[in-house]
């Protein structure tokens, strides 16, 4: 048997009603005392999210789907060029289902890198670098091939 | 578990990963990327070995360095905690106030 190293999944009991698990999903006060230091968020679909863990490591995405108090997508990756994981590059959903009093929480962590993926990953960086050293030299890059089927 | 993506958070360690991810480089070869001196450099490759993100072999007086082919599971590994260790804070802070509510 493989696990699939692309993807992480986590449940865990919460003895407390999903509208109060949700609400320290998407409450910006709320969100700083369980995820990180500094908080930005616009919980809407299409709206952003920023979280300072420490000097140097900020995570950074979009979120998907807001369906309280049922279900949360958003990308996630951390910030910087180099970053093993761009923002914005993996997804993240937390399902919500009620539970007797309480809630059953599921985290699932989509699109990580593997190996192969993170070769190509620079393998990309590689070509849009050069694209952009042609177009910055004031020449035309051509269509980009990476961009067709 | 913490120390690989504290090795990652420095930018110059994520791209000394860069330079070595598919080509073995001496130390020197290295060092010659960057505007800082060969002791801060043979520190970051020090980090980066410690972290199980760098393999490390000495050729005679060379020490050769190749960024180690599952640095991936690595940061695989990390996410796991993280996430694990965030999810049971999330337990604890919602239950904390639930309680106070039922009060």
């Amino acid at each position: 048997m493989t696990t699939d190293i692309t993807r992480i999944e986590q449940r865990i009991k919460i003895e407390a009603r999903p509208e109060t698990v949700f609400s320290f999903l998407t409450d910006p006060a709320k969100l700083a005392m369980w995820q990180g230091q500094h908080v930005a968020v616009d919980v809407t679909p299409g709206g952003m999210h920023r979280i300072v863990i420490r000097d140097g490591m900020v995570m950074r995405g979009e979120y998907l789907e807001v369906t309280p108090p049922t279900r949360l997508v958003y990308t996630f990756g951390w910030e910087g060029d180099d970053s093993p994981i761009p923002a914005g590059s993996t997804t993240v959903s937390y399902d919500l289902v009620p539970d007797g009093d309480g809630t059953m929480l599921t985290l699932t962590h989509t699109g990580l890198p593997d190996e192969e993926a993170a070769k190509m990953h620079a393998m990309g960086w590689e070509h849009y670098a050069e694209r952009l050293a042609i177009a910055a030299a004031g020449g035309d890059p051509g269509p980009d091939s990476f961009a067709e089927g | 578990m913490d120390t690989a993506l504290h090795a990652l958070a420095e930018p110059r360690r994520r791209a000394i990963l860069n330079i070595v991810r598919d080509d073995e480089k001496a130390a020197g070869e290295i060092a010659a990327y960057f505007d800082v001196t060969r002791p801060a450099i043979s520190q970051h490759l020090k980090v980066l070995r410690e972290a199980g993100l760098l393999d490390e072999r000495r050729d005679g007086t060379r020490r050769l360095y190749r960024a180690r082919r599952d640095g991936m599971r690595e940061v695989r590994e990390y996410l796991e905690t993280f996430w694990s260790d965030r999810l049971l804070d999330l337990k604890r802070v919602a239950e904390q106030e639930e309680r106070s509510r039922r009060v």
